[in-house]
Order: C-alpha cells, then sequence, then structure tokens
C-alpha cells in the first residue's frame, strides 16, 4: 500500500465531503434567516455620494 | 482629525488614481504589440521588440492596473463591511508605496530582458522576494481588520478577496522558487514536465484567484450597491465561493495539452476545467439577477452598464473556457489567436469592465462629489470599450480558427498543405481588427482619465465618518 496515494485519496474524498457538507447546510432553513440579514447588511449602510452628505466627513 | 472615527480612504484613494494610470500604462503597451505584429518595422532596437514588451503588457494590465484595482477595492470594502477603520494605517501605506516600487522594477527590468522566463511569473528573484514581503502585509493589514470588525458576519465579498490574498501567497512562493546564479537570473527549482505543470497551476490559478475569485469579491459589493438592491442568492454565493475554491486548483493541466505531462493528468485538468462551469454560471447568474426588479436602470446608469456587462463576459468567457479544454477543441485552438482572444474575453471584457464600473463607484464617494464629473464621458467610455472589445474578440476568433485549420491542414499525400509563414500572412487583416479593438479600448480608459481629473480637481479628499453599527448586526 502506498501511503502517500492513500493520503492523497483521503484528502479529495475530505474535500468533497466538506463541499457536501456546506452545500447542505447553506440551503438549510438556519442558514436562511441570517443569509437575508448579511445580504441586506451592505444595503443598509448609507454610502451616498454628497459633497455635504452627514456621514462624510471631509478632510481639513 | 480623530482618524479613530473615519475610515482609511487615503490608501483607497491613492490605489484607484494609480488603477487608471497604470491601466492606460498597460493597454497603451498592449496596443504598441498589436501593431508590432501588424506591422512589423515598429520593432526597435533589443529593448522594445514584441518579445521584451509582451511580459510588460501582461505584467502591467494584470498586477498593476488590476492589482492595484484590486488593493483599492479590497481596502475600500473591508472597511466598509466591517465598520471599522483598517487594522494599521502605516502598514496599508506600506502596501501601496512597496507594491509601485514592483511595477517600477517590472517596467525596468523587463524591457532589459532580465525574466525569469515563466509566463505572468517572469521577474527575478529580488522582485519576487520584494512581492512576498508586501503580500503578507497586506494579508497582515487584510485579516487584521477582518479580526478587529465590528460586525458580526464576515460579507461574502471579503470571503473571496480572503481567498485571493491566501491563493496568491501560496501561487507565488511556490512557483518562484528558485536558485539565484546572480542579482539579476535565477533558475527554477523544478525541472522538464514538472516545472512545466508548477508553472501552469500557477498560471491557472493566477487566472482563478486573482483574476477571478478577487474580482468577484468587487462584484459581489459593487453590483448590489449601484443596483440599490441585495444580492440575488446569498446562499448561491455561499456555494459559489467553496465550489470555485475546490475546483480551480485541479484545472493547470489544460494549458500542457499534448506535452509530456502524463495523459491522465490533462484529462484530470480537462475534467475540472468543465466543472468549473457551474460554479461560474452560478456567480454569474447570481449578480445578474441582482438586478431583477431594477433593470430599467440600466437604460440610465453607464456605470451599471459596466459591472453588468462585465458579468456578461465573465459568462462567456467561462463557457468559452471550459470548452477549449476539451482535448479535441484544443487539438484545434491551442497555440493560435484564438486563446489570445479567449483571455482577452476575460480580461478585457470581465476584469477591466467590472475594475472601471468600481472606480466609477469609488472617484466620487473618495472626492466628496455626487457623481464623476461627467456622466456622458462614462457613457461614452463604455460603448469605446464594448465595440473594442467585440472586434478584439470577434477577429481573434476567426484568425485563430483559420490559423489552427491550416496548420493541420493535409495534402492526399500527407504533406503539409501550408507553410506556418503562410498561416501569418492570412492572419494580418484580423490582427489589424485586434489592433484597432485594443486601440478602442484605450481610447476609453483616456476618456476616463480626463473625468477622472476633472473629478478629482473639483473635490476634496474626504474620509467617510464610520456609521454606527446597524442594530441587528449582533
Amino acid at each position: 500500500m502506498d501511503w502517500t496515494n492513500l493520503g492523497r485519496i483521503l484528502f479529495t474524498v475530505f474535500c468533497f465531503t466538506v463541499f457536501i457538507v456546506i452545500a447542505l447546510g447553506a440551503f438549510g432553513k438556519k442558514a436562511k434567516k441570517r443569509y437575508d440579514e448579511a445580504a441586506n447588511l451592505v444595503m443598509d449602510e448609507d454610502d451616498t455620494p454628497a459633497a455635504d452628505n452627514a456621514s462624510n466627513g471631509a478632510k481639513q | 482629525m480623530d482618524t479613530q472615527s473615519t475610515y482609511n480612504y487615503k490608501v483607497v484613494r491613492q490605489f484607484s488614481i494609480m488603477t487608471v494610470v497604470w491601466g492606460i500604462v498597460g493597454m497603451l503597451v498592449g496596443v504598441i504589440i498589436a501593431a508590432q505584429l501588424v506591422w512589423p518595422e515598429l520593432n526597435f532596437g533589443p529593448w522594445f521588440h514584441y518579445g521584451r514588451l509582451r511580459p510588460l503588457h501582461t505584467n502591467a494590465v494584470i498586477f498593476a492596473f488590476g492589482g492595484c484595482a484590486l488593493f483599492a477595492t479590497s481596502y475600500y470594502v473591508v472597511q466598509r463591511t466591517c465598520n471599522v477603520r483598517l487594522f494599521s494605517d502605516k502598514l496599508a501605506a506600506f502596501t501601496f508605496w512597496g507594491w509601485q516600487l514592483v511595477i517600477v522594477l517590472a517596467a525596468i527590468t523587463l524591457p532589459l530582458g532580465i525574466t525569469a522566463g515563466k509566463e505572468y511569473a517572469e521577474l527575478e528573484w529580488p522582485i519576487d522576494i520584494l512581492i512576498t514581503v508586501i503580500w503578507v502585509v497586506y494579508a497582515i493589514v487584510f485579516f487584521g481588520t477582518l479580526a478587529i470588525r465590528k460586525v458580526k458576519h464576515i460579507y461574502v465579498a471579503n470571503w473571496f478577496y480572503g481567498a485571493f490574498i491566501l491563493a496568491v501567497a501560496l501561487l507565488h512562493v511556490v512557483n518562484s522558487l528558485a536558485i539565484p546564479v546572480s542579482l539579476t537570473k535565477s533558475y527554477s527549482i523544478y525541472a522538464g514536465a514538472v516545472d512545466a505543470m508548477v508553472q501552469w497551476w500557477y498560471g491557472h490559478n493566477a487566472v482563478g484567484f486573482f483574476l477571478t475569485a478577487a474580482f468577484l469579491g468587487m462584484m459581489y459589493y459593487f453590483v448590489p450597491k449601484q443596483a440599490g438592491r441585495p444580492v440575488y442568492s446569498y446562499r448561491l454565493s455561499v456555494v459559489h465561493f467553496w465550489a470555485l475554491i475546490f475546483t480551480y486548483m485541479w484545472a493547470g493541466p489544460h494549458h500542457l495539452h499534448y506535452t509530456a505531462l502524463p495523459d491522465w493528468t490533462q484529462s484530470l485538468g480537462m475534467a475540472f476545467s468543465l466543472v468549473l462551469l457551474a460554479p461560474s454560471w452560478g456567480g454569474m447568474i447570481n449578480g445578474i439577477m441582482t438586478l431583477s426588479g431594477a433593470w430599467h436602470k440600466l437604460r440610465t446608469d453607464p456605470v451599471l452598464k459596466f459591472l453588468v456587462v462585465s458579468l456578461s463576459f465573465y459568462g462567456m468567457s467561462t463557457f468559452e473556457g471550459p470548452m477549449m479544454s476539451i482535448k479535441t477543441v484544443n487539438a484545434l485552438s491551442h497555440y493560435t489567436d484564438w486563446t489570445v482572444g479567449h483571455v482577452h474575453s476575460g480580461a478585457l471584457g470581465w476584469v477591466a469592465f467590472i475594475s472601471i464600473g468600481s472606480m466609477y463607484y469609488l472617484l466620487p464617494r473618495l472626492f466628496g462629489r455626487d457623481s464623476m464629473h461627467s456622466v456622458k464621458l462614462i457613457e461614452a467610455h463604455f460603448w469605446l470599450a464594448t465595440v473594442g472589445v467585440v472586434l478584439y474578440i470577434a477577429s481573434l476568433w476567426i484568425a485563430g480558427v483559420m490559423q489552427g485549420l491550416m496548420w493541420r491542414a493535409l495534402n492526399a499525400d500527407g504533406t503539409l498543405t501550408y507553410s506556418f509563414v503562410e498561416a501569418v500572412k492570412a492572419s494580418y487583416p484580423y490582427l489589424f481588427v485586434r489592433f484597432l479593438g485594443g486601440f478602442l479600448f484605450l481610447s476609453g480608459m483616456l476618456l476616463m482619465a480626463y473625468n477622472t481629473f476633472r473629478t478629482v480637481a473639483a473635490g476634496r479628499p474626504v474620509d467617510a465618518k464610520i456609521s454606527a453599527v446597524t442594530a441587528h448586526a449582533h
């Protein structure tokens, strides 16, 4: 038995399993709420370009 | 001024301006070498002929233009999505000046013929070490900022930027391992087919992590922001991320079809390249569908046009790539101008378009303006760039397929129908159209430079205040 090769095979199988677990997790019910919040996070944050926007501090 | 309460926009400003500058320099060199292929008299002396200028072009557009765009946007996005100032202003400034030094060193050494001879990794060992140092500092600034974030969730764009920083560090160090014989010459520690495989493991993952993953980070922030809608499916973005990460590393062997590389390795590379179609299109659909319900904005907003058309080109080149990796297709396409056209559909259509769109988003915000100096000029830039890319890739499709067919054409007695130079001669009209396409693309960049200059001149540098963390963030 070539242990190096076995190690490589096991690593590949491990990676594949991890990916399946991640994908299943992403489609789970629990993730839904968390993901909705995360997606809206960037939208909630005000980044309107304006010379005198309240969120922009002008450099003196 | 209290630096604790504002974002560090200074380094973002510096990298953004240099994105425009290096974009013009890199694309100008591209137009020059395209002209040299049409008019060979334009090859001057030892320093300015095609062979020396071509690596200068690729390094300038990928690492100077693309690199500065990635530094600028990653520093901006990581701050805005983590609600915190960069981990260290000094280290961030070090990455800026260090990266500019690398670019200048590249611009000096490559025309002088000082090269390691590895595609997209031409720079010699002292510069390689400098790149490594800068990259480690970049990682410290980026991941340090993530570590001190005020928002619990790490937004998906940061995952892509993070993967890009880690993967590029790994690729650069492994592929650049060499034994120096002098200050300006070194030899790779790998030999033969192993050297070729390491090089294209590096080369294809430079495409996968530098030119794809990192720019997808851009996509996941700037497309939703400019469209004013959250990303179409966040869960798809998570699956998209991990699918790309697990798949890209295997695709390199498709650059070595029908070479001394073992046949099974070639087939493996081809199989994984075909698998890559799925995550690539998943990401593209995710980006484009973010606009659902906001399609009307495309009519009036040229910045959004840049961002969305970049995704169309991304979809097109990630369909073309897997097709070209099929060995029978590759037997026709390899070593022809089709490959060059494919690269530019990705590099101009995807990478440059999304960078330009992101820069048009950033510049007014960095310089305290409502918008860019002229929206009409952005519109003109968009059409010049679009027509330029289409001319470029369409002409090289024709040239490439024609070259492939001419090279393999046989007479009844088994001799070659055409000599090589006959294929070169037949390519001239298409090489001219390619030059024209590149020239149009460069003209668009000049409009961008003027627009940027006017925007900056009329504005003033602003560092946005860090807004209070939103209630549901914790």
